[in-house]
């Protein structure tokens, strides 16, 4: 009998201390919670200005990430640390955290910005999933971001406009003046080959060929579409062989799509009259591993530092090439030009902002619609669905002995003229 | 159809390479090496380092880094595996995955996550004709390297003692044991061996195509899809599967390359279901 | 603290009714944080949970049977895709949206029957092989891949409040664990227990291994179904990559290693401990991150691969020195031959002996 009442007491003290432990588990993790935020309200100062990121820092896309973080980081040596918010200078800060480019994770972190960092502003992250997911916890709280890291017309579509601002211009974009510059060539070309990825993005860009391609009445004879895994190229490159003579062939993929394409086009003896690399030629990959074999290639760019921009802080971005080369050691690419101009942006959505509320976000919204200046990332102004205005991406051609790539068209920023048919890979 | 299978052998000596060290670590030491990869990566990485920022000729930082990619498979064994490997497979496979991220993010701190190329002049004409059609040569000779190193591993494992230790040990461990071979050491040079040819597989792989830390899961998998499919433990089998992976690979990205993931990989679970033992694999499944 | 640790060894030890109990109650304490924690913590919580409830889904398969499934995120993205077709094509509520999510897992997790004559880790890749398979299909087939034939993913919009996801994934979580508490306590879990240590000598004596394992895997999948139903609302924006990720099952199958494979209460403890050190480290060593996760995992396995469940018994039975018959020492060891290792688990009660 005095077992049962023993187990019994045992049982009844389990349950007990179970229950407590269980509260109590739930109060830590509650009061934990709530402590930071105590903390962090009463730091929330009137003289800060506190912006918030989240860049894949870790994993395939850590270089890019890097090139944007020390854009921010260029734009804020660059403004003394400080920004005009209200009339009044302001200190500041940034709080990036490493997001992977991974959806949950940009949900996760973004909320935390939010609610528990309480940053004033929001930088957008990059990638079409994380941007997305970046939007979805940003517009639940109504707040707006601005982003250059997702191209795709998703963006717009879903969160455009009301939630985020994207100063990347849309990706249908990208080919137009390539192929309208490719059109008034001679011979004319005709054959068109497109290699697409499976993905968004590059679908669109994809689109955006092949509506030039009617525009201009040529004719699309291959495309081939690749999933985002690939890894070997050849067996695209010889389809390509067997496809017979090709005027222009377009490139929609990324840096290394391209490497691989030419590696393989040259080792197969594949010889397009025209071939348009991408929008990522001048990554530094590219020309470290292709060397010469480079030459006479074609590439859309949304920057260079030929541009001839004005920036409130630089001449031109030639410029700001040569001074954020001294600062971090490595030519900038488009990306850190991106993101040097991102916080202007918001700074001159705010420079007159209410001094009560400043960071009042319907407010911020509304100016950011209306935001017009002309920075090394060229003129920046929105259309409705807040994808920035731009017509499409200056092409570039590698030439000489570097090679270097040299804007060829539009000729109000050509430098050089293009070389057309390409001569036979080095 | 005739170039798929050209291309696809010549791509496929290089899996078979690649998974060679994998074959043997899981026939004789009995665990699946996630962090295979990652030694196919660092043999790549090094040798570029070697050649292009040391400047060694081509094939001394390949041999050197072959070297160096074996000792560091050892030491693996050595200061993580034995202690684990008596384990539930599962546990050890999981703690190779742990040593994997770990050493690809030393790699990344060292190298950055660029991609890297390497270019080597060979001297010789970059094409060669065969046959009526023209193929690049080094492709060739890298399919030659293959070959060579699948007979000079086969010697190996049949000719010399340590081959023996290691065939008595992925045979019956326990009677390996009674013959007085000592497993520890035993397994430990099978690590070092597969690292070595690892190692081998990327210092070659690099001078056709870029290669980057992020990539080395992509590695552990094809080399595990090679041994599915040319049987486990024989090293003409990995041969054999490596070629066959080469061919089913390039004719799948070929003609459906969108659906290439799911096509390869039907493959593999048919095969593994009609015959587990793989394509060129002798003696009965290995059932649990 | 000995005290604690033994009433929690008289719980795991007890009688399923309580454990449903215990953790019933923790869920409704759970449901009290959203009074008095801000919007990030309540998000951040309903991931733990998805992780950990995930991490007790795949323990049932890959812990207790002893069949590693490594592309066990096939049933949590075709939940996801489930719902977010039942919910934007069909415009069902999103009630029906978690039911079929885990009717449509539960029946895929039946075509892999034939997959189980593998050993181990042909298994683990026949899983994998599947999970990468099943990615490029649902990407590539129109049907699913988004709501207008050229979209990429899907838009699922919630009916529920952020505070109203949480109670929900409460519940989800408490369904799970309880549900396997009950599982590992049938005839169905001692028949699993069983077939782990040796199946062809469970076999043997007339246990039906393939109906049991069909069973298992069948119940591993219905939750995580559910879940990825429940999910894909809360994300808003899914695609192929985020759903199919392979690394939404190597959290898994990590959760359930670091707490305490094979256990109840390891893949929890898990999961908690495991968030805990990601949000440290993210916050202070931003950049090595990564590698502390690594250097984690293989810490955990090389020093004490029975998780921190093992520990805390270790710690338990060095502060109430219980001379008790002695079980194993650790949760794994290897059996006689040395070959072939086995998990072996704690039965309850101490003495060892089946019902």
């Amino acid at each position: 009998m005095s077992k049962e009442v023993k187990t019994a007491g045992a049982a009844a003290v389990s349950r007990r201390t179970l229950m407590k432990s269980a509260v109590a588990g739930a109060g830590v993790i509650g009061a934990s919670g709530l402590c930071p935020g105590i903390l962090r309200r009463a730091w929330a100062a009137d003289d800060v200005v506190h912006i918030g990121a989240s860049l894949p820092l870790t994993g395939p896309y850590e270089k890019v990430s890097k090139i944007y973080k020390d854009g921010y980081d260029f734009w804020t040596k660059v403004s003394g640390g400080k920004m005009t918010v209200a009339g009044q200078p302001r200190e500041v800060k940034w709080t990036i955290y490493d997001d992977e480019n991974n959806a949950s994770r940009t949900a996760q972190l973004t909320e935390k910005l939010i609610s528990s960092d309480r940053v004033d502003l929001i930088a957008g992250s990059y990638g079409t999933d994380t941007v997305l997911a970046q939007g979805a916890i940003a517009g639940k709280h109504k707040r707006v971001t601005i982003q250059g890291g997702a191209a795709s017309e998703r963006v717009d579509e879903e969160i455009g406009g009301h939630t985020t601002f994207t100063l990347i211009a849309s990706s249908k974009r990208y080919p137009a003046f390539a192929m309208d510059y490719l059109a008034k060539r001679s011979p004319t070309p005709k054959r068109v080959a497109l290699i697409t990825m499976d993905d968004p993005v590059y679908r669109e860009m994809a689109e955006g060929v092949k509506e030039k391609v009617k525009e201009h009445g040529m004719q699309l004879v291959f495309e081939d579409v690749l999933p985002m895994k690939v890894q070997d190229l050849r067996p695209t490159a010889l389809k390509l062989r067997g496809a017979g003579e090709i005027d222009i062939l377009y490139n929609t993929g990324w840096d290394i799509i391209c490497v691989k394409l030419v590696e393989e086009m040259s080792a197969l003896g594949v010889n397009p009259k025209a071939f348009i690399g991408g929008h990522l030629t001048t990554s530094p990959t590219v020309k470290q591993t292709l060397g010469k074999k480079l030459t006479d290639v074609y590439g859309v760019t949304f920057w260079l530092p030929q541009f001839k921009y004005t920036d409130p802080h630089f001449k031109n971005p030639a410029e700001f090439a040569e001074a954020f080369k001294q600062a971090y050691g490595y030519e900038p690419t488009y990306h850190a030009a991106l993101s040097y101009a991102l916080p202007m942006v918001y700074e001159a959505a705010l420079r007159d902002a209410d001094p009560n509320n400043p960071f009042d976000q319907a407010a911020l919204r509304d100016r950011l619609q209306k935001v017009k200046l002309e920075t090394v990332w060229g003129p920046i102004s929105f259309d409705k669905r807040g994808r920035i205005e731009r017509g499409g991406a200056p092409v570039i051609q590698w030439q000489g002995p570097g090679p270097d790539a040299k804007v060829i068209f539009p000729s109000e920023l050509a430098e050089s003229e293009g070389a057309y048919p390409k001569r036979p890979w080095a | 159809m005739d170039d798929i299978v050209i291309f696809g052998i010549l791509r496929g000596a290089l899996f078979a390479l690649a998974a060679f060290g994998f074959s043997l670590v899981l026939g004789v030491v009995g665990i699946v090496n996630f962090a295979h990869g990652v030694l196919v990566v660092f043999g790549g990485l090094l040798t570029h380092y070697l050649v292009a920022q040391v400047g060694l000729p081509y094939l001394i930082g390949l041999a050197l880094a072959a070297a160096a990619t074996g000792l560091l498979a050892g030491a693996m064994q050595r200061a993580f595996i034995a202690k684990t490997f008596r384990l539930h497979p599962l546990m050890v496979l999981v703690q190779t995955f742990g040593i994997a991220i770990v050493i690809t993010e030393l790699g990344i701190r060292f190298w950055g996550t660029e991609e890297r190329l390497l270019r080597v002049d060979t001297g010789l004409p970059p094409v060669i004709e065969i046959g009526g059609k023209f193929i690049p040569t080094f492709d060739v000779l890298v399919f030659l390297v293959g070959l060579a190193s699948a007979g000079a591993l086969f010697a190996i494992l049949n000719y010399t003692q340590f081959g023996r230790a290691v065939r008595a040990c992925r045979d019956n461990r326990d009677s390996a044991q009674l013959c007085s071979i000592d497993i520890g050491r035993t397994f430990e040079k099978t690590m070092v061996v597969a690292g070595v040819w690892a190692g081998l597989a990327g210092g070659l792989f690099i001078s056709l195509s870029p290669m980057a830390p992020y990539m080395h899961f992509h590695w552990t998998v094809d080399a595990f899809l090679v041994v599915i499919l040319g049987g486990l433990g024989s090293m003409v089998g990995a041969l054999l599967g490596g070629l066959f992976y080469g061919v089913l690979n390039f004719a799948a990205y070929y003609h459906l390359p969108t659906l290439a993931p799911a096509v390869i990989f039907a493959v593999l679970i048919a095969l593994l279901l009609i015959r587990p033992q793989g394509l060129f694999g002798f003696g009965a499944a290995v059932r649990k | 603290m000995g005290r604690f640790l033994k009433a929690c060894r008289d719980l795991r030890d007890g009688s399923p009714h309580r454990q449903a109990l215990a953790m019933a109650l923790f869920g409704v304490a759970l449901c009290a944080v959203p009074l008095f924690a801000n919007d990030y913590w309540v998000r951040l919580l309903v991931f733990i949970f998805v992780n950990i409830a995930l991490a007790s889904s795949w323990n049932v398969i890959g812990g207790v049977t002893g069949y590693p499934s490594f592309g066990h995120s096939v049933f949590f993205g075709l939940g996801a895709y489930t719902a977010a077709i039942v919910m934007v094509r069909y415009e069902l509520p999103m009630a029906m949206a978690m039911v079929a999510g885990g009717v449509v897992a539960a029946a895929f997790s039946l075509l892999f029957l034939p997959v189980f004559r593998q050993k181990g880790f042909y298994f683990a890749l026949s899983t994998l092989a599947a999970l990468l398979a099943v990615e490029t299909l649902v990407h590539k087939w129109e049907f699913t891949r988004g709501f207008k034939s050229w979209d990429m993913g899907w838009t699922v919009p919630s009916p529920l409040s952020l505070d109203a996801s949480y109670v929900l994934f409460v519940g989800l979580l408490c369904s799970t664990v309880i549900s396997v508490i009950y599982l590992l306590r049938s005839k169905t879990g001692f028949a699993l227990h069983a077939l782990h240590k040796d199946e062809v000598l469970a076999s043997s004596i007339g246990i039906p291994t393939a109906r049991y394992k069909a069973i298992a895997f069948a119940a591993s999948a219905v939750w995580p179904g559910v879940i990825g139903a429940a999910f894909a609302p809360f994300m808003t924006y899914i695609s192929t990559e985020s759903m199919f990720d392979v690394t939404i099952t190597l959290n898994m199958i990590l959760i359930s290693i670091f707490g305490g494979i094979g256990t109840v209460l390891g893949p929890i403890l898990g999961g908690i401990v495991l968030s805990v050190i990601d949000q440290i480290a993210w916050g202070n060593f931003l950049e090595y991150h990564r590698l502390i996760y690594g250097l984690l995992i293989v810490l955990i396995i090389t020093y004490k691969p029975g998780g921190i469940v093992s520990w805390l018994w270790d710690l338990e039975q060095r502060l109430n020195r219980t001379a008790e018959t002695p079980t194993p020492r650790g949760p794994v060891t290897a059996n006689e031959s040395g070959r072939h290792a086995t998990i072996a688990l704690r039965t309850e009660g101490g003495t060892g002996h089946a019902r």
